[in-house]
């Protein structure tokens, strides 16, 4: 937990310049010492020069990136404290540091990170990084906001982004889903395939923004009265959030906001701190306000029933979780690599054997092999064939199921 | 691929094009079905309830006799099978809609009656009334949703050819009777004149 923090102005703009040296300095580096240690040779010590210099360029190139994220993380972890400052009815949890309490907190009545699992707002994924963490009561309404990085098996990135769960007075069975509207084509293929259904409803306005999935077409209408639909259209207009997706599911209401990210833009550390800190403050105190708005504007805090239907609650499963920030290996461009470049090297593979193989049968028909080589060609070219084939339909098999899981959490909800 | 081969073409294209439009409106004549089953439930659920709050009203409203007795009488017409053709269906949800009215006023004018303020089994009563038209109102909205898309895939061109040979029929929708719309008359829901 992070303990009062009144913001220093001279002090962080003393770090960023600071930061700003530090990664000028390292790029400088990795520019200069490329050319230099490659132009550097002749002798043995000179070889051995020139290799520093190629060394040194690349722990500056490597170095610069770095340092400009370590002060984007110092920023942060600064103004969230700053913005919370004073706020009893809110806790500020830098799960970079403090594993524990981020997995506490993660893990409460308010939020459950295996509670997204088959919400249809984020990916099919393995485990959580936690970078910072807001928690508290929004009017007696527990509450948790992360800002996340979730991880399939294979260690990618599946969601980039902030979730927010708030723990209802009112808990709502089944499963509805508002998410954005993608146009015809694209609701059909977000949610082909998936075991929740289109849910049509009166408000042109909100089918203009948003899009409802659920699977139980009488009890989402419970849930989005024509007064919800109302509230979700003056939430959106104040998250200012284009990603900004729902669910409400059992005792919580889900939020994803995709891509949103509480660090300062990087280019920022080139400006001085004067010109641009009042604005990311408001933003922060903002975000620090927006789940009393969600409360608020959502009217969360309605008293259940005296005797409305004794709610089970269901069993969310477990998930792991880390600190600090995704591996820099796990982002949507590596996966795309690691999972789309496998199958296009079997792609390119049985092409260019099944396509040799082929060539050499109908050379072989037109043509003819002479009668000592005649099995053994043939052998092979059955064999290229064969291979082909697998190698063809492998690769196609395995692009095909990528692009079936690329960015389609609605499609995680399989038909039973 | 000569005329024959082109004519073919059309020929095929029509024919699938009417069955994937035949397709869809059985589709959506069984979501209909459907949402009406979901109608159905909730409103039994409400006829059920009438008795219970009629019986503890009763006790005390002696001047709501005529009140009473008519939402009786409209529970009962309510609750007579009938069949489910759009005319039917439209003046079954004629009858409900005036049986919710009807229960509506009733419930305004305990408000009069200090005694029944406080009379727990009517509090819970009124309580599960409320919930049960908040479900009967989403059944509603699931049910008018249905029949808007199934009235424009019949009303839509080729659909009322398709419709007619599939014997497929526009169904009404579920709407407020006409007095609900007006603004209301507390004199009138509380069975006064000025």
């Amino acid at each position: 937990m992070t303990a009062d923090a009144p913001v220093e102005t001279t002090f962080l703009e003393r770090r960023r310049r600071l930061a700003l040296r530090g990664a000028a300095s390292a790029l400088f580096v990795g520019i200069v010492s490329f050319p230099l240690g490659t132009a550097i040779g002749g002798s043995e010590t000179a070889d051995t020069i020139g290799g520093a210099f190629v060394f040194a360029g690349i722990i500056g190139v490597v170095a610069a990136p770095w340092i400009v994220r370590a002060w984007q993380g110092f920023m942060r972890r600064r103004m969230i404290a700053a913005a919370v400052a004073g706020r009893p009815d809110i806790r500020h949890i830098d799960g970079e540091h403090d594993r524990r309490a981020s997995e506490a907190a993660l893990s409460s009545a308010a939020f459950s990170l295996g509670a997204f699992h088959d919400s249809g707002l984020v990916e099919a994924f393995q485990a959580g990084t936690v970078q910072h963490v807001l928690t508290g009561h929004a009017r007696d309404v527990p509450f948790a906001i992360a800002e996340v990085a979730l991880l399939d098996a294979k260690g990618y990135r599946m969601f980039g982004g902030v979730l927010a769960s708030f723990r209802l007075a009112r808990p709502r069975p089944g499963l509805t889903i508002v998410t954005r509207d993608h146009g015809v084509l694209g609701n059909l293929l977000a949610s082909a395939g998936s075991r929740v259904e289109r849910l049509p409803l009166e408000d042109t306005d909100f089918e203009g923004v948003f899009e409802v999935y659920g699977d139980d077409p009488v009890g989402a209408r419970v849930v989005l009265t024509t007064t919800m639909l109302e509230r979700l259209k003056a939430l959106d207009e104040r998250a200012h959030a284009r990603g900004f997706a729902c669910a409400f599911r059992g005792e919580h209401l889900l939020i994803a906001f995709s891509g949103m990210s509480w660090r300062c833009p990087a280019w920022r550390i080139v400006r001085p701190i004067d010109a641009w800190l009042h604005d990311y403050a408001e933003w922060l105190a903002g975000l620090v306000e927006l789940p009393q708005d969600i409360v608020r504007t959502l009217n969360l805090a309605a008293p259940a029933a005296d005797d409305a239907p004794r709610y089970v609650p269901e069993v969310v499963p477990a998930v792991a979780i880390d600190s600090g920030p995704a591996d820099v290996f796990s982002s949507g461009l590596w996966r795309l690599v690691g999972e789309g470049g496998m199958s296009l090297v079997y792609v390119a593979s049985g092409t260019i054997f099944g396509g040799v193989a082929l060539i050499g049968g109908w050379y072989g028909v037109t043509e003819g092999y002479s009668t000592n080589l005649f099995w053994y060609f043939w052998g092979l070219i059955a064999a290229g064939v064969v291979y082909g084939v697998y190698a063809l339909a492998l690769g196609l098999r395995q692009l095909a199921h990528l692009a079936w899981r690329w960015n389609a959490p609605l499609r995680t909800l399989n038909r039973p | 691929m000569g005329i024959a081969g082109g004519i073919s073409f059309v020929v095929v294209a029509i024919l699938a094009g009417a069955y994937f439009w035949y397709a869809t409106l059985i589709a959506r004549r069984n979501k209909v079905n459907e949402a009406m089953s979901s109608v159905d439930v909730h409103l039994n659920q409400r006829h059920d309830l009438i008795p219970n709050i009629v019986g503890l009203a009763g006790r005390f409203m002696e001047h709501e006799r005529g009140l009473l007795a008519e939402v009786t009488r409209l529970r009962e017409e309510a609750r007579r099978p009938t069949g489910s053709t759009p005319a039917e269906t439209g003046k079954r949800f004629e009858v409900e809609g005036q049986l919710g009215q009807r229960v509506g006023q009733l419930l305004v004018s305990m408000e009069a009656y200090p005694q029944l303020k406080s009379d727990r089994p009517l509090l819970e009563a009124q309580q599960t009334w409320t919930e049960t038209e908040a479900q009967i109102t989403a059944a509603r909205r699931f049910y008018n949703a249905a029949v808007n898309q199934l009235n424009n895939a019949i009303q839509i061109f080729p659909g009322p050819i398709i419709a007619a040979i599939a014997g497929v029929q526009a169904m009404p929708l579920f709407e407020a009777p006409a007095a609900a719309r007006l603004a209301p008359n507390v004199d009138d829901l509380l069975g006064r004149r000025p």
